[in-house]
């Protein structure tokens, strides 16, 4: 007989220390706030069990707490085996929501964690909404427990977080497997354009600092890949004076690249001169063997991408010839026969969220505001998705910026009407055509 | 410049001190003043096996003082205290990609090369196939590991030495 834990965080004791920063975090989170303040009465989301696999950090919580707020029943697992926020965690865990995350799990225990939430709904239902980061979750429960997604209350529809994870959902839909509405959040443009840029500005350095404390100033750095992420990360690192190269395979990217004044090169250029290699392409295999060879000592390594299969860890983890030392949690190194060291971070998974604590609370709130509309479209508008993979309307997203304006003392300028017929926009929008790039 | 760097006249007092602030010597302040100063404590792998191995070897050698006054019945209880110490000095070196805390029940588990390692997650508790189940123990405040079936046991002892120590307590 297998017992179900309430929960499984790291320390149950941590929750007050959680309790803590979640209500610092509040502060930071506008948009979830008002969503809360519009929506908890009304209560749209009653009868929702949302099982949600996403990072378990502090600004995860304030997410968690606004679903509650607006009456689903929620479990959570964390997306990634490193990223959870224990106190954050212990926070909401005391409050009765089973939480089964803790910073430092085996991939075994990761898995594990998505059954155990699956079985932890109240009178042990399944969960009827998904909300995902990553894919994991998604595919586990389609390959695992298809039968959700059938009978009297079957799995509504899912959303889902980030660029891989709705890649994933594209090559489900075009095969035929995706079995429910999919809200894709990530395409958002206040998700991808704020939170993988602004976001992974600001943590990118907060990692790489805190786990090494390596100074930025007049070091070569190179960043694979120049999507949003890779965009926020460039600019980070030369925003404290590092020079920065950038790999593409995008010539649209490379050249944006380019523009921006950033050597674009490829990593075989860029392995034996750079001192701080970033990975941010969601692509596999960008830094190999034959790179890490080439690296000069005390190279440090790490990836900002969403999977850790951009950096060959294996690699190096199974070279007899290299010798591991772990330094630090998340932080290792590998010394080559040579002598030579490499520092990897966080062992090629996120550097933000396993050396750091993630993205600073405010630019995550507009993409949890995305999260928690997409939930109330997908949940009390079903009859209006087929099965497929779909974005918020240009409206609700222009709806979670306006959430953020007043926090900042943004004044936004009010069309005229005569401005309104002459740009044939209504004064209160949606204001961009939906193929607009910003 | 030239005007900063000549020298002061001495016939002003030094300025009153802020009531509240610290004005002693750098060396001694009561919080780091200098940025090279050690930062927050990141948990330190390395350190804390450290830190541990010299609490055991602290408590083991303390017991072991203690037994060798009581000579040779007392013998076998010393074998079984290096023993133990043996075996928390391994179970530290397991895996384990956590923080651990004094108070906390650890469940370890063998891969299939042999490597042990520790999950918070019960035998009982696994839903996809528990892997190999080698025990389950307690961390305590002095690094040492109680195997949970011995918690009881444990528990009485450190109550009744409570009330023997601290009779008014």
């Amino acid at each position: 007989m297998t017992t179900q834990p309430k929960y499984k965080v790291k320390d149950i004791n941590l929750a007050e220390m959680g309790r803590k920063a979640i209500g610092i975090a509040e502060s930071e989170m506008p948009g979830l706030m008002a969503l809360r303040k519009e929506f908890g009465t009304t209560k749209p989301l009653t009868g929702a069990r949302v099982a949600g696999c996403l990072h378990m950090t502090t600004q995860t919580a304030v997410l968690i707490e606004t679903l509650t707020a607006l009456g689903a029943e929620v479990t959570w697992t964390s997306c990634n085996i490193f990223s959870t926020v224990d106190h954050a965690a212990a926070a909401i865990a005391a409050t009765g929501v089973p939480v089964f995350a803790w910073k430092g799990m085996t991939e075994k225990e990761y898995e594990e964690c998505l059954e155990m939430q699956i079985y932890a709904f109240k009178d042990g239902k399944g969960p009827n909404m998904i909300l995902d980061d990553g894919g994991d979750l998604t595919v586990w429960i389609h390959q695992k427990h298809a039968q959700l997604f059938t009978g009297a209350d079957p799995i509504r529809g899912l959303s889902e977080e980030t660029t891989t994870g709705v890649h994933r959902l594209y090559e489900m839909a075009k095969a035929g497997t995706l079995k429910v509405p999919a809200m894709n959040v990530n395409d958002s443009v206040t998700k991808s354009k704020f939170d993988n840029l602004y976001g992974c500005r600001e943590s990118l350095g907060d990692g790489l600092k805190r786990a090494t404390g390596v100074m930025f100033a007049g070091k070569t750095a190179v960043v694979a890949g120049y999507g949003d992420v890779g965009k926020g990360s460039a600019q980070a690192l030369r925003a404290l004076g590092a020079r920065v190269m950038v790999t593409e395979v995008d010539p649209i990217c490379a050249l944006q690249a380019a523009m921006e004044g950033y050597q674009v090169v490829t990593m075989e250029d860029a392995a034996p001169v750079a001192d701080i290699f970033v990975t941010a392409t969601g692509c596999n295999s960008v830094i190999r063997a034959e790179h890490l060879k080439a690296m000069k000592d005390q190279a440090i390594v790490c990836n900002i991408g969403h999977f850790d299969t951009e950096i060959d860890v294996a690699w190096l983890e199974k070279n007899p010839e290299i010798k591991e030392i772990n330094i630090k949690p998340q932080v290792d190194q590998f010394v080559f026969q040579d002598g030579k060291r490499i520092t990897l971070l966080a062992r090629g998974r996120l550097v933000n969220l396993g050396c750091a604590e993630g993205h600073p609370s405010f630019v995550m709130s507009s993409s949890f505001s995305n999260q928690t509309i997409a939930q109330i479209e997908l949940w009390t508008n079903p009859k209006n998705y087929k099965v497929g993979v779909y974005t918020l309307p240009k409206k609700l997203d222009e709806k979670v910026a306006a959430l953020h304006l007043d926090k900042l003392g943004v004044k936004l300028t009010k069309l005229l009407p005569e401005q309104s017929s002459y740009l044939g926009v209504a004064a209160e929008g949606p204001f961009k055509p939906e193929h607009y790039r910003y | 410049m030239a005007d900063d760097d000549a020298p002061k006249p001495m016939n002003e007092p030094p300025p009153a001190p802020i009531p509240g602030r610290y004005t002693g010597p750098t060396a001694l302040a009561p919080y780091p003043m200098s940025r090279l100063a050690p930062a927050f404590q990141l948990v330190d792998l390395a350190a804390e096996i450290q830190k541990a191995d010299e609490q055991i070897a602290t408590v083991t050698s303390g017991k072991l003082m203690l037994l060798a006054e009581q000579i040779r019945n007392l013998q076998a209880k010393a074998k079984e205290v290096l023993e133990r110490a043996k075996r928390d000095a391994d179970l530290h070196r397991a895996s384990c990609r956590f923080e651990k805390k004094p108070g906390g029940i650890y469940h370890l588990y063998r891969e299939t090369d042999g490597r042990l390692w520790f999950s918070l997650i019960a035998k009982d508790e696994w839903r996809t196939g528990a892997p190999d189940y080698v025990g389950s123990y307690r961390l305590e405040t002095d690094m040492s590991f109680t195997p949970l079936e011995e918690l009881e046991g444990r528990d009485a002892q450190e109550e009744s030495l409570r009330k023997l120590l601290l009779p008014n307590a």
